[in-house]
């Protein structure tokens, strides 16, 4: 069963103040992902992948083309659709240093989507974190800790329970082993396939690396400077 | 390379001179901590004016003018044989009164315009900008001057006419911070919870740009004061006989070589103010720009 | 070819923190030999970027370095400041990770080169930017380019450019930190082989300090692994990687994606206080009682390998039966370490 559907979509940039200069990021890229499955997407440095990633999930307003989340046309959703879309489709990034706000407590980032989308009442909030990093393994001293004392795996963990404590559908995760060492990668990548299978969460893998694609995907599509030149 | 070999060289400084080094911080700590402590006895001064200023401030004397520093007079008396010590005493409470005020006003009308003409961008950051390169493009004395004589003098003009003068340093200096902040992946992950851009700016940008605004805060009292000081002497601000040091070295003048008292006390009490701002500043400086242990981090 | 140009000896590097002293180099005993390409693996806070900076003495005047570094007969922790500048550049080459905040934006590529000849050769400046532009040539970027400034590169080229800076005064060593961190995998292998090729041709040495074990086991001849500031393996590339002695090593090299990706649970542990024995056991996999308890020395040789394992090749398979018999020996084996044999 098809859980997004991408048709067209371009994402386009203007510069230059007399000469027009168009730069095609995502220029026409047509896809679909089935309800837990992985779609993986290869490309080199700057061919406009994580581009895409973010116009799929509306962080981007995209040029034009349209995306089907779940049967919707949520290219013109507004307000309280667009808000109710969060809980839905997440992000994961690649560099875990810098993806968590630092001067905020590893407990109150994970328990910030809860609080701003009400997902559970303040009594119960405690439990509901417990169990989030029970289900990626991180220690529970670590969350009254800041950001910057932790390792680059454990606040990739870290953001993977901010997300997923929003039983997300839908996860773009971009590139978010390549910062990590190999042993680490090893670890974030089970937990990610893990998931998948415990909530049957759909995935937009991005990476540049090719076999980390190949462990984790069900197809891999090729992108070169804005399109896709080839499915796997 | 030649990053490179400025790298090597401010290490290899710092195996050279690591002893001068140390000292060397030392020193600037304490500086940091003489300048907090002499702001202490100024908030302390202006706090309990009444009890240590041994005369009434106002009060003239005709018979005892222009007197040297005595046991009764500690810093002597002024043209209008009022007490110069009880007036610079009071003198503290204008000061630093015109300095917080308008620092406060200034650091928080300046963050949220800074704030929102970063953040927001378009039409709004332009018309806040355009309004910052306005007032940026007048030299600050000038635009104060003009401003508190079409308001005319008083206590709540001086603090109206630096107000309006002062905030641009503020908003620009957050609105660089927010554009930098805006790009780091924290806020675009903030995003895609899709809350408001008011939670946004108020939970994750403004904390990250606040300490900036607080060094800059910090040594713009001491910009602020003397300002005040300034418009005072030139007859502007705060006006006789109400006590001011900027008023009282304007009414000095006249008598500077034969009672230099009247001009060195308040002359003094505003270097002091000054010094005590500028070091408390750049201690917090040193100590919010300085991430720890970078030796540390950086293996 | 069988002088070593580098060799460190039981070398320990300390900085005193406000959390503890955090040991990030411990009795490393390692030797570069003339004209080889050694690589050394570690994960992110193992300290192996701390032991690059130690050889170039770029330490800061917090860390605290005891032991021996010799370079060709000279010891450079005996050397004044002074003379130490005579190495840097010259007789040892640094590339440090990230080029774009290695590289001065307000000057153009040519003449961040030139000036190294200019500073340590005395050059004048026609002959300088002469040398510049067969240096940018060297590594693949035409010398019409010698004017454009960093931003103008992409990280490729950057990269490039930092070979050139590094290899700048021919130096008999040349000690790259990551230089392919944050490339894509193309370029990755196009630097690491120009760095390789140069390096080879000028018959120089190079300490090549990088996460990427793939990356390491194709650029070079030997290979030391590092785990929690301790060198835990090193030997002959070809013998590590398809016959690792140590757990940790092997563990490394099979969390690649590309040969099975096993996944090991637990984090590296804290420099200030690591764990008792072996610092790996609490990860590993094929560990007896004694680990926890008696530390390793680095053993061997077997060929030209040295492990900080305390059990053997037979040992891996985890024979019950033979345990008390390895606790034995790693007790005895311990008390070699301490007496210095």
């Amino acid at each position: 069963m098809t859980l997004l559907k991408v048709e067209d979509l371009k994402k386009y940039y203007y510069s230059g103040l007399f000469k027009k200069e168009v730069h095609r990021a995502v220029d026409g890229i047509s896809f679909e992902i089935g309800r837990g499955k992985t779609l993986g997407l290869v490309g080199k440095s700057g061919c406009g992948k994580s581009t895409l990633g973010r116009t799929v999930l509306r962080l981007l307003e995209p040029t034009a083309g349209r995306v089907f989340f779940d049967g919707q046309d949520i290219s013109g959703f507004k307000g309280s659709d667009l808000k109710s879309l969060g809980t839905r489709m997440q992000i994961i990034f690649q560099n875990p240093e810098s993806c968590l706000n630092p001067r905020m407590k590893i407990y109150d980032a994970i328990a910030e989507p809860l609080r701003l989308h009400r997902l559970c009442d303040r009594d119960k909030e405690r439990g509901r974190i417990q169990e989030l990093i029970e289900a990626v393994s991180l220690s529970e001293e670590l969350l009254f800790r800041y950001p910057g004392e932790l390792s680059g795996g454990q606040l990739q963990r870290v953001a993977i329970a901010r997300v997923l404590g929003m039983k997300p559908e839908f996860i773009v995760a971009d590139e978010p082993t390549s910062m990590l060492d190999p042993l680490v990668q090893a670890q974030i990548l089970f937990l990610l396939k893990k998931l998948q299978t415990e909530y049957g969460i759909s995935f937009l893998f991005i990476s540049h690396d090719m076999p980390v694609v190949e462990w984790m995907s069900d197809e891999i599509a090729f992108m070169e400077e804005g399109k896709i030149v080839g499915f796997r | 390379m030649t990053d490179m070999i400025e790298k090597i060289k401010l290490t290899e400084k710092a195996y050279l001179a690591e002893k001068r080094l140390v000292f060397g911080e030392f020193r600037k700590n304490r500086l940091a901590i003489s300048g907090l402590l002499l702001i202490a006895v100024l908030c302390f001064l202006a706090m309990f004016a009444p009890e240590i200023a041994p005369h009434d401030p106002l009060a003239q004397k005709l018979d005892s003018r222009l007197l040297s520093p005595s046991s009764e007079y500690p810093f002597g008396t002024d043209e209008l044989g009022r007490c110069i010590f009880s007036r610079v005493v009071y003198g503290t409470r204008v000061s630093l009164g015109i300095g917080l005020l308008v620092v406060a006003a200034t650091s928080i009308a300046g963050t949220v315009l800074g704030l929102l003409s970063g953040y927001m961008g378009g039409f709004l950051d332009e018309a806040i900008m355009r309004g910052v390169d306005i007032v940026m493009a007048f030299p600050n004395i000038i635009l104060a001057l003009v401003i508190a004589g079409l308001l005319g003098p008083g206590f709540s003009s001086v603090v109206l006419a630096l107000a309006l003068t002062q905030w641009p340093v503020y908003a620009r200096l957050v609105r660089g911070q927010v554009l930098s902040l805006r790009k780091r992946a924290f806020v675009e992950a903030a995003r895609a919870l899709r809350p408001s851009s008011f939670y946004i700016m108020r939970k994750h940008i403004l904390p990250n740009c606040m300490g900036p605004v607080i060094v800059l805060g910090t040594l713009e009292i001491a910009h602020v004061i003397i300002f005040a000081a300034a418009l005072s002497f030139l007859g502007l601000g705060i006006q006789p006989p109400d006590p001011e040091w900027g008023s009282m070295l304007k009414a000095g003048i006249p008598y500077l070589r034969t009672a230099p008292q009247l001009t060195f006390f308040p002359g003094l009490m505003i270097i002091f103010t000054v010094f005590s701002f500028n070091f408390a500043g750049d201690g917090l400086r040193d100590s919010f720009g300085q991430p720890a242990n970078q030796e540390v981090l950086a293996r | 070819m069988s002088y070593s140009i580098l060799s460190i000896e039981d070398l320990k590097v300390s900085f005193k923190t406000s959390k503890g002293t955090v040991t990030a180099n411990e009795s490393i005993y390692l030797e570069i030999k003339e004209g080889e390409i050694l690589g050394l693996i570690g994960e992110t806070g193992c300290g192996k970027t701390t032991l690059g900076k130690a050889i170039l003495r770029l330490l800061s005047g917090k860390a605290k370095l005891e032991g021996k570094i010799v370079y060709r007969g000279t010891d450079l922790l005996t050397l004044t400041e002074k003379e130490m500048r005579l190495f840097r550049g010259k007789k040892i080459g640094i590339m440090l990770q990230n080029p774009s905040a290695c590289l001065n934006p307000v000057l153009s590529a040519g003449r961040q080169i030139a000036e190294i000849y200019r500073y340590h050769e005395g050059m004048g400046k026609k002959e300088a930017e002469k040398k510049a532009g067969e240096m940018l040539e060297l590594v693949g970027i035409s010398s019409s380019r010698g004017c454009d400034y960093p931003h103008q590169f992409s990280g490729g080229m950057m990269q490039r450019v930092m070979v050139a800076i590094g290899l700048a005064l021919r130096p008999g060593l040349l000690v790259a930190d990551e230089p392919t961190k944050g490339l894509d995998q193309d370029t990755k292998l196009q630097i690491a082989e120009l760095i390789a090729g140069l390096v080879r041709k000028e018959n120089a040495s190079m300490l090549l300090i990088t996460h990427d074990l793939e990356l390491a086991g194709s650029f070079t001849d030997r290979i030391a692994v590092m785990y929690a500031g301790e060198i835990v393996e090193i030997g002959k590339t070809a013998e590590i990687i398809s016959n690792p002695k140590h757990p940790y090593t092997l563990d490394l090299l099979h969390s690649l994606p590309g040969k099975g990706l096993r996944m090991v649970s637990g984090q590296p542990p804290s420099l200030v206080s690591p764990p008792s024995g072996c610092r790996y056991h609490p990860r590993c996999s094929f560990r007896v009682e004694a680990c926890s308890v008696a530390h390793p020395g680095l053993m061997g040789p077997e060929g030209e390998r040295f492990t900080r394992c305390l059990l053997s090749e037979k040992g891996r398979k985890k024979e019950t039966a033979a345990q008390p018999f390895l606790t034995a020996q790693a007790a005895f084996r311990c008390r070699c370490e301490g007496e210095g044999i």
